[in-house]
């Protein structure tokens, strides 16, 4: 049993707060992905659980016991860096086999176990190489190597993809994916990619740095699809989803039928009637891909207008970029939809069930 | 522009001349007859007399000279690296304020003219019975042999890539271990350089061998110090006896410039 | 199928830890450092204050005297004396190999073809001891049979008595240490002149200025840094000398070329064996020593910014 708990956990360098009041629990064989911006505490939180760095406040758990004053040794994980940190003096073979000879793991035991994983990861032809003959690809692989051959509890993935290029990049993504129907070990992986992050994780824990948040910095902890289409605030909304998801700054009418901005009006959907009837003034965000562009003839309606700054054509897609009520708004156009050119004036209309509404203040989501 | 070309390589020319007359004339001289040796003018042609160096070498203490310095250079290796590497690695890999210090204390101690601790220490080891022993020497050479081996091997370890010591604490080993099967062999040719380093400063350390030795921790230096009185008859032995005392820091030079070279470039293996 | 097996430990102990790990690492070092650096230096400071001669055998009594041996080497003619030499022994060798140390760094820079070659020459020197590199040139600077004033013969100059001449004595010994450590100040404005963009003084030379302007004003401001670094290595060095003056002429004649550390070690272990005294001398002497480097720390960091 290999869940991981963070119990109100905090960390400082000094008077640096960088960790505050995280509380999150990993299951057993969850495949949990750490996401956020940089300086956000994410390999913080990572290298909490290996050991490599200390808990200023609260407790972390690991298989139900509490690891806090644990070396990294004895806490039976293993780690993969973003810079693979392989052993420079040694072998493809000793690199993988360190572990095992550290524990006084017998010679025979420890071949067949070097050479299964070398196996799985295609790592044969090198065993006998060392790291600087080797590609970045295959320096990858030997880091994985590393941690698989002694079946850890819980396997931590610091950003390991970020130093390949792109196109190694999937090909890792695949590998470590194939990875995991072979081992269902505990992982935590980190990255700052919300692509690796929505194709790979359980679930996504949103960390958010300090200096945008008063509380924690664990801004929502859910499967992807939940991330996608009920982001808990602003923060987590913007983050998932690329462009990002447009938030407009709008005020509720007093019927409560209507959000207004600069005479611009967007009809307040059925689900959110009764939660943003006492509210002033909201944050109302829809995603890009969930605005149409309304046909000229279309009669005239609820929705949002504005002339086009700038259009950028992807192939069968387009990003238009466009003046909106105050601030600029970005729509994707979807495949065979007709694309505006610049200086046009087009009107948007959200899609149905696209709406997300947030507290002006708190930019939270409202809650229901 | 040839004419400022040729005058930048005749001065080098010129400049080479003098710095290695006089080692020219050291080894010219160590092979030469005492009469021919004190000669003026000079004597050009001669044959060689290779026994001066046999002459130097059973000259009076100067073997035992050699295998004391020997001996005494090889235990100020073993406890100036034995002592300083851990040192150097906790300063390299600690967060504490230490760091600045033990520059600026290597600096600090260098100032200090070696007398104000060798006299002290000459009170102290006559009391304690250290004068003239090889214990005493090698104890004493770590005043100015591990502080800078602590600085050198601290620099050296610092170019190893923490994740690499990281990893290494994950899979399973205690410091001690990321220390001797991580580090140390990552940065050998640094602990080499400043092995040599030390062995150099005892071969040619005068003043600590003649404050705290006599006779039986007499070393190589102490023993060159002894043909300052000879006559210009005994001058081919004197500078055979030199030219003994200095192949083997030639050597060592050698060594530490090759294998500061490569040390330098470990850090930059990734992966 | 678990591989070897995985016991996490039932309580948690000291042994293994961090911390101890910092522990071993450190203390052993730190005990042999404050042993036999820290120790002697307290001890001799206590030692300074105290009247303990050794001239009447190895039991002698130490009896506390307070200041008044520091009292006593102010009036010590022969300690200021020692003092005096050694300032200008050091003044003049620094002066010396900053002006060839710097050229042969220029020279060195200047040329791609053999500078590999050349330089080892140019820094061989610093490969041989000091009491060697004495023992060497008191046979080189004899009067009579020595290979120097033979070659000086052959141009027309007399025999010179370099080491028994007094007022002689110490530009001889000037001389030998400048062949012995020159290489020191060229390795390091070599590396200085190495570490320079080649822009501004391709700046300069398509404004017109010749070589010694570009010297003057692009190479020199930039390299200055690295010559007070120079200086200031050389100068605690130089105030410490003592083999290359001892080896060749022993302090004299009438010692004239006494240098200051060779006066503190004849007062105490080397021959009286006043250890009280010779202690205070020593404690003195290192406070001379640090006041000259503050003060040429300050003036390098008083340059004129260009």
């Amino acid at each position: 049993m290999a869940e991981i708990i963070f119990e109100n956990v905090g960390k400082s360098y000094g008077s640096t707060e960088v960790i505050k009041d995280l509380n999150l629990r990993i299951d057993d064989q969850e495949f949990m992905v750490f996401v956020g911006p940089s300086g956000c505490g994410k390999s913080t939180a990572l290298r909490m659980v290996a050991g490599l760095e200390t808990l200023t406040k609260g407790s972390l758990l690991i298989g139900g016991s509490i690891v806090n004053d644990l070396e990294p040794r004895e806490r039976d994980v293993a780690i993969v860096m973003q810079s693979y940190a392989l052993y420079p003096h040694k072998t493809v073979r000793q690199n993988i086999e360190f572990a095992l000879r550290i524990r006084g793991t017998k010679k025979a035991e420890m071949d067949r176990l070097v050479e299964e994983a070398a196996g799985i990861l295609e790592l044969t032809p090198y065993l006998d190489r060392k790291p600087r003959a080797l590609s970045g690809g295959q320096r990858q692989r030997v880091a994985l190597g590393r941690a698989i051959v002694r079946r850890p509890r819980a396997f931590l993935f610091d950003e390991p993809l970020s130093n390949l290029d792109a196109e190694l990049r999937v090909g890792m993504r695949g590998e470590i994916v194939k990875l995991r129907k072979n081992f269902s070990t505990t992982t935590i992986y980190v990255t700052h990619d919300q692509t690796e992050a929505m194709t790979m994780g359980d679930r996504i824990a949103v960390f958010a740095p300090l200096t945008l948040t008063a509380g924690s910095n664990l801004m929502q902890c859910d499967t992807p699809m939940k991330l996608y289409r009920e982001p808990a605030n602003v923060f987590v909304a913007q983050f998932i989803g690329s462009p990002k998801m447009n938030i407009l700054e709008m005020a509720v009418d007093t019927e409560g039928s209507r959000f207004v901005a600069s005479g611009q009006t967007i009809a307040v959907p059925e689900e959110w009637r009764a939660r943003v009837a006492d509210r002033r003034k909201v944050l109302v965000g829809v995603r890009p891909e969930h605005l149409h562009i309304e046909p000229k003839s279309a009669p005239f309606q609820d929705g949002l207008a504005g002339e086009v700054e700038m259009v950028e054509v992807l192939g069968d897609e387009a990003i238009v970029h466009l003046n909106g009520p105050g601030q600029q708004i970005t729509v994707r156009t979807l495949r065979g939809e007709p694309v505006p050119s610049a200086g046009q004036i087009i009107r948007l209309q959200p899609a149905a069930g696209s709406i997300h509404v947030f507290d002006a203040e708190t930019r939270q989501r409202l809650p229901s | 522009m040839r004419a400022s070309r040729l005058g930048v390589y005749a001065s080098l020319i010129l400049l080479s001349l003098l710095f290695a007359f006089p080692v020219a004339w050291l080894i010219w001289t160590s092979l030469k007859l005492p009469v021919q040796a004190s000669a003026i003018p000079p004597v050009w042609v001669f044959e060689p007399q290779w026994s001066n160096y046999v002459d130097a070498w059973s000259d009076r203490g100067f073997s035992s000279a050699f295998f004391n310095t020997v001996v005494i250079g090889t235990g100020t290796v073993i406890v100036s690296i034995a002592f300083g590497l851990p040192m150097g690695y906790s300063l390299a890999r600690s967060p504490i304020r230490g760091k600045q210090f033990i520059g600026v204390s290597v600096l600090f101690l260098r100032m200090l003219p070696e007398m104000i601790f060798l006299i002290p220490l000459y009170g102290i080891y006559r009391s304690i019975g250290l004068f003239d022993t090889w214990t005493g020497m090698i104890l004493a050479f770590q005043i100015i042999t591990l502080p800078f081996a602590v600085w050198l091997l601290r620099g050296f370890v610092e170019g190893v890539p923490v994740d690499i010591e990281d990893v290494a604490r994950v899979d399973g080993c205690t410091d001690f271990q990321v220390l001797t099967r991580i580090t140390m062999p990552l940065i050998l040719p640094g602990i080499v350089a400043a092995a040599m380093f030390t062995f150099v400063s005892v071969w040619g350390g005068l003043l600590f061998p003649l404050a705290l030795g006599y006779t039986r921790a007499e070393t190589i230096s102490v023993a060159i110090a002894n043909f300052r009185g000879y006559s210009n008859f005994q001058w081919p032995v004197m500078a055979a006896g030199a030219v003994i005392a200095t192949i083997p820091q030639i050597l060592f030079f050698g060594f530490i410039q090759r294998h500061l070279i490569a040390g330098l470039t470990v850090g930059s293996v990734k992966g | 199928m678990q591989p070897a097996t995985f016991a996490l430990p039932s309580r948690r102990s000291f042994f293994g830890s961090r911390a101890f790990y910092g522990y071993l690492f450190t203390v052993p070092g730190l005990l042999v450092a404050g042993a036999l650096i820290l120790y002697p230096l307290l001890f001799g400071l206590y030692v300074s204050l105290n009247d303990w001669n050794w001239a009447s055998g190895q039991s002698a009594q130490m009896t506390f005297v307070g200041l008044r041996n520091y009292i006593d080497l102010v009036h010590d003619e022969l300690f200021w004396n020692a003092l005096l030499n050694t300032f200008y022994f050091t003044g003049a060798a620094l002066v010396v190999e900053m002006m060839l140390g710097t050229a042969c760094a220029l020279l060195l820079n200047s040329v791609a073809a053999g500078s590999a070659f050349f330089r080892t020459i140019l820094i061989f020197p610093l490969m041989i001891s000091d009491i060697v590199a004495a023992i060497m040139w008191k046979m080189l600077l004899d009067p009579s049979l020595g290979f120097v004033n033979y070659l000086l013969s052959l141009v027309g100059i007399g025999s010179i008595n370099w080491l028994s001449d007094s007022h002689l004595v110490i530009p001889a010994i000037v001389l030998i240490d400048a062949w012995w450590q020159t290489g020191v100040i060229t390795l390091i404005i070599l590396a200085g002149l190495q570490s320079l963009p080649e822009e501004p003084r391709e700046i300069a030379r398509v404004d017109g200025a010749n070589a010694w302007q570009i010297f003057v004003h692009v190479t020199l401001p930039a390299i200055t840094p690295f010559l007070w670094t120079a200086a200031i290595f050389r100068a605690i060095d130089l105030l410490r000398v003592f083999a290359i003056v001892w080896g060749t002429t022993g302090g004299g004649p009438a010692r004239a070329s006494q240098v200051a550390q060779h006066y503190i070690y004849a007062q105490g272990i080397g021959g009286y064996l006043h250890i009280g005294y010779s202690t205070s001398l020593a404690v003195t002497f290192a406070a001379f020593i640090c006041i000259t480097v503050v003060i040429l720390l300050g003036l390098s960091r008083k340059g004129p910014a260009e």
